[in-house]
């Protein structure tokens, strides 16, 4: 609620600030003049902290509604390695090695991390300390994201001051503050490496623009520093190593190379090369990889274009164009051929899968099942850029298209940077991210433009310039656009709430009397697995769920959501796809002693293993052809059904038998309605479970935890074991009385 | 090699310690047991025992010490153990002591003794109540039984009174259950107990030598609920002037030592069992966990490593939780619950100057726990000087440090530890008494050294801004 | 009004690469014709600015201090790599790139200096832009002192 309020005051302010910067060329007193910085500079203040404000009170919706709680799946394993480095030496993390995740392969976490976001807040850990502020180290980790969105928020101003003024500064913050693109990766509990990128992506691009604008040493020392500082936090740093080449290289095929522009890249090039370097997950790739070699490329052509320019301002204009024309096609023939070369020979690595995904939006669904899988890299539905960013969408390409007008240096950034983001966004809604900060930057350019013209009422006072129509049409305009900004406020607030703040560990429902309860199935599993099994168990289930096991109960997983080992994945894919007897081997063989298995049925939660099936099946049938084929978990029909008309396949494999073991018999005639899928399943459909035992179930059902029986005393197989069993009980089965059907505890 | 040496030396050497500390004790004989009464209570999740005795000073001085003899299995389990004078208030002096006999047979007793205000004269009687609470409970029997089955539990105890002195009558009985069955029965039929409505009852015997042992008594008794042992708890109380409040935090380590699940748990089976019975009706799991807090506590929470838990409430001084699963036999939990209390209702100020007493209480609560190791910490304000402290059970060790907290600028809190250990809720009212120094000096130091530091850092913040200022200038 | 004149300045530039593609054109009909002239021109381009420099350098002592530390600089870059070369293995090769990149950044750096000291940026004095670069250059040799290890 505070965020509106906060909010409305700020734009209302906002105004009042445009207006005196206007009636300023009018001439007056010096004594005023003072009064009015004074007045500029404590309304600047107040609007700086309402922003901050808003910014963090907006994001902390989650813990209002939910609890100070790390959301999601990334971030449990940022959690997990916080707490690593707090509690080991800084060397102790760089040289990390998990033994507890990829069982049994490991996985070097310390070089395969980003290892930014958990430094700095190891950082703000041990300085809060210092200062007597003994906090838990959850908490700072919850609240980083909000936190650094308010950083973000100041960043942007500055830089879209050196776009336009201060105004439009101003507005841009206030946008970015609670524009939903930006909070949906950054609300308390987000811990994830993007809530601190795009902080350091603006103070970068910051300190650009300052740099490319003054030719100072300094700032682009220090946007390479941020640079650095970006590489170490997350991996999308190559859209800077990217855009600023751009950038250059689009300068100077506009003829715009001045010294400032040679100083500033070259300045920010060399250090901000060698210090990424100094990441061991990036290592040698800034000269190895396809990725930085834009970057290499415009560094090497800046010296030629400034060579050029020195003999240029020596020589005449007419020979000169001879001697650059040559030179340039030499050069770039030899750059071209080299490129190819050295790739060919494998000292440069081709671009990566992910990379091809963002040119080819059909490559990964052909090549790499894995990275198609994770929803993060679907392509954008067009509603979501309204929904994200609201009225901002439209005043975009109006604050692009202000920049074309008058194209100075730092306005080609900006038209760079959104051609590219817009095409990125459209691919990969993950990218939405890095559009909306540009977004935000266009459309308070467009906006500012918008103000600068229409609330100028200066000469509404003056009673001989004084027009009335004029005075109306600006009334309408910048009223409407008050009112879009209240919109705009109204949308955020609302889509932060509803949208984003959930932390999809815990899952808002509705009490039989109609309050607020939780639906707490994830963590009441983890924590059984936690509290009540072997410390060094080793637990099978599907990736997604990799880092949570790892962060809430502790205990070894096979996989997670590093997805480095595909062939690993696919294991853990085809022992769910195999009949009991090959999955039971498969488990065996990986030393398994838990199984556990997401299932929506009961509650219709669409996010369960059922669903996620397909994908179980697709990249284990990349690996084993022979055996798991997609094709056998169809009905002849066509259709993907779990019903009694479910293929035999289906039926026998290890993740229907595990989701659906007693289900049906919840209900008195062992036929009970599967809410994802809207299908019966009947109690003859689902076989017994012979190698496996149930161990938890938690109370909705979501979570199901299955024991991998050990060996057969008396060395049968655990089936035959189950069909004595059965035989034995069919006998007395006339003594069973009819149980009475149960109400659901929802 | 070498560290298994030094294990075995040090094995032996302990033996050897032992066996010299043992033959030096045996009571004299200077008491006889004219009645041993003796009642065990198995009604919550630790044995309660009383032992009713008329004793008789046999010796030829008057003596005021009685050496109450407690079996083996019992050693190092004695939550409390006291005596009083039955039919008034007079609870007498009695502690355990280190002193152990060793039988034969390998088997050995260890003593409490129970001072007797006046010696008693030579030939004279006395009578007294002794009361012990073990950190022992009956072992499940059958020790797997499904979801809906009952929980029955099984006890295996002395059959004779068991006492350094000789004892010339001596009653056992056992109650606290709506059914005993006493199994592997001894032969001689006259040993055997019988039931008597509520209880299990076992003698008379007349005259029975000092240690003399029969066939032990093994009973299966009905206790259809969970056996909640906490294993260990941490319980924090911090002490605010400022806010006037004090805050209690408690970390709970639980384990259920009831009978374990017989196929593995089923959530199918569980649902049943709960839709079945009526919720009064008591259950081996434990679904609800009940505590006891202090009147008008405020600002309760519920929380576990992963986060707050949403399932509770509070009713009055009652804060119930839903832990995040049932607790079946065998499982584990572990939880922090906190709440506030306003500080007026547990300081009192002394006559002196500047001088407090705390009185904050031992335990606070399930009403039907065991509790192995606490480890209980009052942390008083940043500045106050500690003068006494007072616990009402024995300790195992106390510390006295400090401890940084929120604004601590200084030496940080007061910290006083106690640890003790197989504690039970019986004592949970014991109360814990500190009396310190907290002088106004000392309660304005914080406020003015948070602001002095605020203020250097702003300075410093303003004196770093004009020099970065001159640098660039240059 | 300082990015109006600075695209003044340029406007030569400018004009050059709105000719180019006619240019190219050109210079790939009549290449072989104009082989000998083209060689003149760079000749003769090469004499003017080799000419000019001697008189800059000769003009102000401070920048022949950092041209011959330049050279130096591109002397000892290009010893390491043909030293790698040579011995056909790059085994420490941190510590290659961190001598390396140090000759090729502390080179881009100085020629950053030069020309600040020879037309002095806007808001950017000498002695300021001299002192960025002593900054610069302590980061960059801080970072690379800790790639070599």
């Amino acid at each position: 609620m505070s965020t509106t309020s906060e909010k409305k005051v700020s734009s209302k302010v906002k105004q009042d600030v445009d207006t005196p910067l206007e009636s300023e060329s009018a001439t007056v007193d010096a004594a005023f003049k003072t009064t009015i910085v004074w007045v500029q500079a404590i309304l600047k203040a107040v609007i700086f902290i309402s922003i901050f404000g808003a910014a963090i009170s907006a994001r902390l919706f989650s813990i209002i509604r939910f609890e100070s709680i790390i959301h999601e799946f990334d971030p449990w394993f940022n959690f997990r390695a916080t707490k690593y480095l707090i509690n080991n030496s800084f060397y102790d993390f760089l040289n990390w090695f998990d033994d507890r995740t990829w069982y049994p392969l490991g996985r070097v976490t310390g070089g395969t991390l980003y290892p930014g976001l958990m430094t700095t807040s190891a950082l703000v850990w041990h300085t809060l300390r210092k200062i007597g502020l003994p906090v838990d180290i959850r908490n700072v980790c919850v609240l980083f994201a909000p936190a650094f969105s308010g950083i973000t928020a100041i960043a942007t101003y500055y830089l879209t001051k050196e776009i336009k003024d201060s105004s439009a500064g101003l507005l841009a913050a206030a946008f970015i503050a609670i524009v939903p693109g930006y909070i949906s990766r950054s609300v308390a509990g987000a811990y994830d490496n993007e809530a601190i990128a795009i902080t350091l992506l603006m103070v970068t691009f910051m300190f650009w623009i300052k740099g490319q604008k003054t030719g100072s040493i300094l700032y682009s020392s220090l946007a390479a520093i941020f640079y650095f500082y970006m590489v170490s936090a997350w991996g999308g740093y190559v859209f800077i190593t990217n855009l600023i080449p751009f950038h250059i290289f689009l300068l100077i095929l506009m003829g715009r190379y001045t010294s400032k522009l040679y100083v500033a890249y070259n300045t920010w090039f060399i250090i901000g090369t060698v210090a990424s370097m100094q990441i061991p997950f990036v290592g040698f790739l800034p000269i190895r990889s396809n990725d930085h070699m834009a970057a290499l490329g415009v560094f090497g052509l800046l010296q030629i274009v400034a060579l050029g320019d020195y003999v240029k301002s020596k020589t005449p204009t007419k020979k000169f164009r001879i001697v650059m024309i040559v030179s340039l096609l030499v050069i770039l023939a030899i750059g071209v051929a080299g490129l190819f070369f050295l790739t060919y020979m494998g000292l440069i690595a081709p671009w990566t899968g992910r990379f091809y995904s963002l040119w080819d939006t059909s490559y990964a669904k052909i090549h790499i099942p894995i990275i198609a899988s994770v929803s993060e890299h679907q392509p954008v539905a067009w509603p979501a850029f309204f929904f994200d960013t609201q009225f901002l969408i439209w005043l975009f390409p109006a604050g692009v298209f202000l920049l074309f007008l008058e194209l100075k240096d730092e306005h080609v950034f900006i038209i760079a940077y959104s051609v590219l983001c817009s095409y990125f966004a459209g691919v990969m809604i993950r990218l939405m991210l890095t559009l909306t900060p540009v977004i935000c930057i266009s459309a308070a350019v467009a906006l500012s433009k918008l103000f600068d013209i229409y609330l100028d009422f200066s000469k509404a006072f003056d009673k001989k310039e004084r027009n009335w129509t004029s005075l109306v049409a600006r009334f309408a305009v910048s009223g409407s656009f008050i009112f879009y900004l209240y919109l705009f406020v109204l949308h955020s607030t609302w889509v932060t709430q509803t949208a984003y703040s959930s932390p999809s560990v815990v899952l808002p429902s509705t009490g039989p009397n109609g309050q607020m309860a939780l639906i707490d199935d994830f963590r009441e599993a983890y924590y059984w697995l936690r509290m009540n099994t072997d410390e060094d168990a080793k637990v099978a289930a599907w990736w997604d769920y990799g880092y949570q096991i790892g962060g809430m109960a502790d205990r070894t997983t096979l996989v997670d959501n590093n997805t480095w080992n595909n062939t690993h994945i696919a294991i853990v894919g085809k022992a769910m796809a195999s009949p009991e007897e090959k999955s039971y081997e498969i488990l065996k063989e990986h030393d398994v002693d838990y199984v556990l298995v997401i299932f929506g049925g009961l509650l219709g939660f669409g996010g369960d293993d059922i669903n996620k099936f397909l994908w179980m099946i697709r990249i284990s049938e990349g690996i084993w052809p022979e055996e798991i084929k997609e094709r056998d978990f169809f009905t002849p029909q066509g259709e993907y059904k779990v019903d009694s008309s479910a293929t035999q396949t289906m039926k026998n494999s290890l993740l229907y038998k595990m989701s659906y073991k007693d289900f049906p018999a919840l209900s008195g005639d062992g036929k009970l309605m599967d809410k994802v899928r809207q299908q019966v399943i009947s109690s003859k459909d689902v076989g017994p479970l012979d190698y496996f035992d149930e161990a938890f179930t938690s109370e909705n059902w979501l979570v199901r935890i299955y024991k991998v029986k050990g060996d057969e005393p008396e060395g049968r197989t655990w089936r035959e074991v189950g069909d004595f069993e059965r035989k034995h009980a069919n006998n007395n089965k006339r003594r069973q009385i009819a149980k009475p059907e149960l109400d659901l505890r929802v | 090699m070498n560290t298994h040496i030094f294990y075995w030396l040090f094995a032996t050497m302990a033996l050897c310690f032992r066996t010299v500390l043992c033959e030096s004790f045996t009571p004299t004989a200077s008491w006889e047991n004219l009645e041993y009464k003796r009642v065990l209570d198995v009604t919550k999740g630790y044995f309660a025992e009383k032992i009713a005795l008329r004793v008789k000073n046999v010796d030829s001085i008057p003596i005021s010490e009685y050496y109450l003899a407690l079996p083996a299995h019992s050693a190092g389990k004695v939550s409390i153990f006291t005596a009083a004078i039955p039919g008034t208030d007079t609870y007498l002096n009695c502690q355990l002591v280190p002193n152990i006999t060793v039988f034969n047979d390998g088997d050995f007793a260890s003593y409490g003794v129970v001072h007797i205000p006046t010696p008693i004269e030579p030939n004279q009687e006395f009578s007294f109540v002794a009361a012990i609470y073990y950190n022992v409970v009956g072992i499940p029997y059958p020790e797997h039984i499904a979801i809906t089955d009952d929980q029955y539990l099984l006890t295996e105890t002395d059959r004779l009174p068991f006492s350094a002195y000789r004892t010339y009558e001596g009653t056992f009985s056992i109650t606290g259950s709506d059914s005993f069955e006493e199994i592997n029965l001894p032969e001689n039929e006259n040993l055997r107990g019988s039931i008597e409505g509520k209880s299990i009852v076992f003698g008379p015997w007349n005259d029975i030598q000092p240690f003399e042992k029969e066939e032990p008594v093994n009973v299966v008794y009905l206790h259809n609920a969970p056996l909640s042992d906490v294993t260990f708890l941490k319980r924090d109380v911090w002490v605010s002037h400022w806010a006037s409040t004090l805050e209690f935090e408690e970390y709970y380590e639980l384990t259920n030592r009831g009978a374990k699940l017989e196929k593995g748990f089923s959530r199918l089976e569980l649902m049943k069992d709960q839709q079945q019975k009526l919720s009064i009706q008591r259950t081996h799991y434990m679904a609800l966990i009940e505590m006891i807090l202090p009147k008008g506590s405020f600002g309760h929470y519920y929380t576990d490593l992963v986060g707050m838990v949403s399932t509770s409430h509070v009713q009055e001084d009652h804060f119930v939780l839903k832990p995040r699963y049932p607790i079946f036999g065998g499982w584990n939990y572990n939880f922090t619950i906190g709440w506030t209390n306003q500080l007026s209702d547990f300081l009192r100020v002394s006559d002196e100057e500047d001088m407090y007493i705390l009185s904050v209480p031992l335990l606070d609560g399930q009403q039907d726990s065991s509790y192995d190791n606490t480890q209980l910490s009052i942390y008083l304000p940043e500045g106050a000087k500690i003068a006494n402290v007072d616990a009402p059970v024995p300790f195992v060790n106390l510390s006295l440090n400090t401890e940084k907290s929120y604004f601590d600028l200084n030496k940080g809190h007061v910290k006083v530890t106690f640890n003790f250990k197989n504690l039970a809720n019986e004592i949970a009212d014991g109360r814990i008494l500190i009396k310190y120094q907290y002088t106004q000096a000392a309660f304005y130091k914080k406020p003015v050294s948070i602001a002095i530091y605020i203020f250097v850092a702003l300075m410093s913040f303003f004196l770093l801004k004009n020099i970065n200022l001159t640098v660039t200038d240059k | 009004m300082v990015y109006l004149e600075h695209q003044f300045s340029n406007r030569d530039t400018e004009s050059i690469m709105a000719a180019t593609a006619k240019v190219t054109k050109e210079t790939k009909q009549t290449k072989p014709a104009q082989q000998a002239g083209m060689i003149k021109d760079f000749q003769e381009a090469y004499h003017l600015s080799m000419k000019s420099y001697w008189e800059q350098v000769n003009k102000d002592s401070r920048l022949k201090l950092i041209d011959i530390f330049c050279a130096f600089l591109v002397i000892l870059g290009v010893i390491q790599f043909s030293f790698i070369c040579l011995i056909r293995d790059n085994y420490p090769f941190n510590a290659f790139l961190a001598g390396f990149i140090i000759c090729v950044g502390q080179f881009v750096l100085l020629i950053s200096l030069r020309l600040q000291l020879l037309n002095p940026f806007q808001n950017i004095s000498r002695n300021r832009a001299f002192g960025e670069f002593v900054i610069a250059s302590l980061v960059l040799h801080f970072i690379c002192l800790h790639f070599i290890n």
